[in-house]
């Protein structure tokens, strides 16, 4: 018997699931920042570098009012989490990379840990349960 | 390595390559391997292997190559075989010398970036190592193998630095122009050929079908009665000459979209796209594409078109070899978003989708532009210290018993917090920003890249399911295969812990624990000690016998200090300018910052905000206190009230828990 993490379905999903969320949210935090309370269930419990901030709107909010930013993933991996009886799982998201902030010219280090959530009824759409992120260098 | 862009001249990189200017003053790229296919070529031409009746377009030379050739001076194998002497102790004997295209790079002066940075920026995105690079002006010139044109055209648009890149191969017409000439037999003209082609586009497109159908060329009537292939020298180079013709018979990306969904290029005994790859510049948007009965057989064949086509909705393969390569059909599909149909066999793709498409609330966008004292970017909400939203402090209880074990008792932690279902995988961020004393400096990273699970490198599922340990006996295993280390848990300031509580999956509580860190990492071969800088994060789950991993991830990576997470409370915080109100217009005006900054997360025992942290005295006043009553050491007791949030009773609590747990070992005591 295999055990559900190493399920290659469920391993796929979680990747795919990571996948998009990499090559979309993060091109959205630089570009298109109005689109960002999309991705995150209302209640989202959110830390950024230390403060809590509550749900998809307040993180929108806040970072309407963030300098221009240009984030660039590093790297990432991801876990099925949470596996379910109907074979359906959460996806816990480590993302490494870089960022630069307004005119700046400095590169700093970010790390940022997800868990994303399918929504009820429909294991394939994702959003963002819980969220942290801190800078790490500079 | 030093900077390849040095006062607009041409600098190589390090390796393979060697430069010269050729008659045109364009750049080439050549060794002596590029002669000696130059002489594989001469030969054919002179009639000894010329194949029969097709074109055998995997030999074709590419670009200006030809060029050399023809002028037959012998030039250009001198040149050559005068600087191979230099080179040849470097050069990879396997490595394929090609013809260079130059492509420009526009925007980048705009920008906020070097022209070094962005080399590396394109490096990154195209997953290429550009060997030779130029400034121009106000341009950048990369100089790519024609393979690969695509793959960097690609990127035309890209943000770097705050700025769109405007990315042309306006040399690709001079290529293309020099492809007619090749093209055409001795004694021909060229506008003869160009006639003779546009004939043969005319036969072979059938416009109700918006197809163009390329396949057998070998065959084609109209170029064997003009002597096409009774002339060795030109049968190879047909395929780009047809597509510069195609440029003019549909000149624009509309025209092309509107005229042409298909092509096929079957049956041409094609080995690699490379003979054919200028059919993505011409129809980068064809829906449907064969291949079909060529003789390709690995994916690296088929690398040049990896990121192009991306709106290919049929693609055929049939009867090629690479249709047994492991992943092919997992590689294909990955490669082309849009693809629905693979060989004729459906493409079965999970539909996932992330979030909503459509905004709920209308934000106004309000970047500040605010900096410090030293030009540096200060943002609307300050760094602070951890955040403990653990109502019970079993997040914080845990790594602290983990962080001060996982040196030297990973048995216990296996045993007493990972459960077979538990996941682990590492992985390396090669590239991270670093500290300024590192920077330049090689960083080795084998011990981990054979165990790495970035997925930016890793894409077969086969592959993840092997980098994932799954319960404690795996995790171990990889735990042992990874370099010893020393987690210095004393020292409250290396640390950062975050805790978040949230909904798991439906129904399911659970918490996030994030940790920034670092550790030493001991080489048994040598003295030296080599500092990594770490992010970790658990998912953890409360069962009867306490909490338990759910999963664990790490990222491995350069140093990077731990001045991030210090709290500042001097630093400046930017206050968001409300943009001017518009009389009539009606807005949704944005919260106010303020209330952001202290909004709990529910389940949170006490939001944390700078305001509710005790000063430096009396922080010290309850370390004495801890200290005191538990006989733990001051770093410790500082450690134990910062796990707390300064609050002397539950870092009291977590004391007494940890005791009974049997996980205060000596040197925590006074």
């Amino acid at each position: 018997m295999t055990t559900p993490a190493k399920d290659a379905k469920l391993i796929k999903t979680a990747s795919d699931a990571a996948r998009r969320f990499v090559e979309s949210y993060y091109p959205a935090l630089n570009d298109n920042r109005s689109s960002l309370d999309t991705y995150y269930y209302p209640d989202a419990a959110i830390t950024w570098n230390g403060n809590a901030i509550l749900g998809g709107g307040n993180f929108a909010t806040f970072f309407a009012t963030m300098p221009t930013s240009h984030y660039d993933v590093q790297s990432f991996d991801a876990h099925p989490v949470a596996v379910d009886a109907m074979g359906n799982c959460s996806v816990m998201l480590n993302v490494s990379g870089s960022v630069k902030y307004g005119e700046s010219k400095e590169m700093r280090g970010f790390g940022e840990t997800v868990i994303l959530r399918p929504e009820e009824g429909n294991p394939t759409k994702f959003k963002i349960s819980a969220q942290g992120f801190r800078l790490v260098s500079g | 390595m030093s900077g390849r862009i040095g006062g607009g001249g041409i600098t190589k990189r390090t390796g393979t390559g060697r430069t010269r200017v050729d008659r045109d003053g364009d750049l080439d790229m050549d060794g002596p391997a590029g002669g000696a296919r130059g002489g594989r070529g001469g030969a054919r031409r002179g009639g000894a292997s010329v194949p029969g009746r097709h074109i055998n377009l995997n030999n074709a030379p590419k670009g200006p190559a030809a060029d050399q050739k023809r002028s037959g001076s012998g030039m250009g194998a001198g040149k050559r075989g005068g600087k191979a002497r230099g080179g040849s102790s470097r050069r990879n004997a396997n490595e394929h010398h090609v013809q260079l295209v130059g492509i420009k790079v526009d925007g980048w002066k705009a920008s906020k970036g070097s022209a070094e940075e962005c080399i590396r920026f394109m490096e990154r995105k195209t997953s290429l190592k550009f060997r030779k690079t130029q400034k121009q002006g106000e341009f950048l010139i990369l100089y790519v193998p024609p393979a690969v044109i695509a793959q960097v055209l690609n990127w035309d648009g890209a943000k770097f630095a705050g700025v769109n890149l405007k990315i042309t191969a306006d040399a690709v017409d001079g290529m293309l122009d020099s492809s007619m000439q090749d093209a055409t037999p001795k004694n021909g003209s060229t506008a003869n050929t160009k006639a003779i082609l546009d004939q043969v586009l005319t036969a072979r497109y059938r416009p109700e079908e918006k197809f163009l159908d390329l396949s057998r060329l070998g065959e084609e009537a109209i170029l064997r009665d003009n002597g096409f292939f009774s002339q060795g020298s030109t049968t190879m180079k047909v395929f780009p000459a047809l597509m510069v013709c195609a440029e003019k018979k549909w000149p624009t990306g509309n025209i092309k979209r509107e005229m042409i969904h298909s092509v096929s290029v079957a049956q041409n005994h094609l080995k690699s796209i490379t003979p054919v790859t200028s059919l993505s510049i011409t129809f980068p948007d064809l829906k449907n594409l064969s291949l079909e009965g060529n003789e390709i057989s690995d994916l690296k064949a088929l690398e040049g078109w990896r990121s192009r086509f991306r709106n290919l909705e049929q693609l055929y393969l049939t009867g090629n070899p690479v249709m047994n390569v492991d992943n092919y059909r997992d590689v294909m599909i990955r490669r082309y978003p849009k693809l629905v149909l693979l060989d004729n066999v459906a493409v079965d793709r999970p539909a996932i989708d992330i979030g909503d498409n459509k905004p709920r609330i209308n934000i106004i966008q309000n970047p500040s532009t605010a900096v410090d004292a030293n030009g540096r970017p200060i943002f609307p909400l300050p760094v602070r210290g951890h955040l403990q939203d653990d109502p019970n402090a079993t997040a914080t209880q845990f790594l602290m018993q983990f962080f001060s074990a996982i040196d030297s008792s990973k048995d216990m932690i296996l045993e007493r917090f990972y459960t077979p279902q538990s996941t682990f995988s590492l992985s390396v961020n090669t590239s991270a920003p670093r500290v300024e004393a590192l920077q330049g400096e090689r960083q080795f990273w084998d011990a981990y890249i054979p165990k790495s699970r970035n997925m930016k490198r890793i894409h077969d599922v086969p592959q993840m399911i092997d980098r994932l340990a799954v319960g404690p006996q795996e995790i171990r295993t990889l735990w042992d295969s990874l370099p010893a280390t020393r987690h210095n848990a004393q020292i409250g300031e290396l640390w950062s812990f975050d805790v978040i509580t949230t909904e798991i999956s439906k129904g399911v509580m659970g918490q996030v624990a994030m940790v920034h860190g670092e550790f030493e990492e001991l080489n048994p071969n040598s003295s030296a000690i080599i500092k990594r800088s770490f992010d970790r994060s658990f998912t953890l789950g409360m069962s009867t016998e306490g909490v338990k991993v759910l999963s664990d991830l790490m990222t491995v990576r350069s140093y990077s200090g731990h001045t991030a997470w210090q709290v500042d409370p001097n630093a400046p915080v930017a206050v968001p300018q409300m943009a001017p109100p518009i009389a009539s217009a009606p807005q949704v005006i944005p919260q106010a910052a303020p209330q952001l900054v202290a909004a709990p997360v529910p389940g949170s025992a006490a939001p944390i905000a700078s305001a509710s942290l005790p000063d430096i005295e009396e922080q010290q006043r309850r370390c004495m206190q801890l200290a005191e009553t538990t006989g733990l050491n001051l770093k410790y007791a500082e450690m134990c009230l910062m796990n707390s949030n300064w609050d002397l009773a539950s870092a009291w609590l977590s004391w007494n828990d940890a005791k009974q747990n049997g996980t205060i070992t000596p040197d925590m005591l006074q």
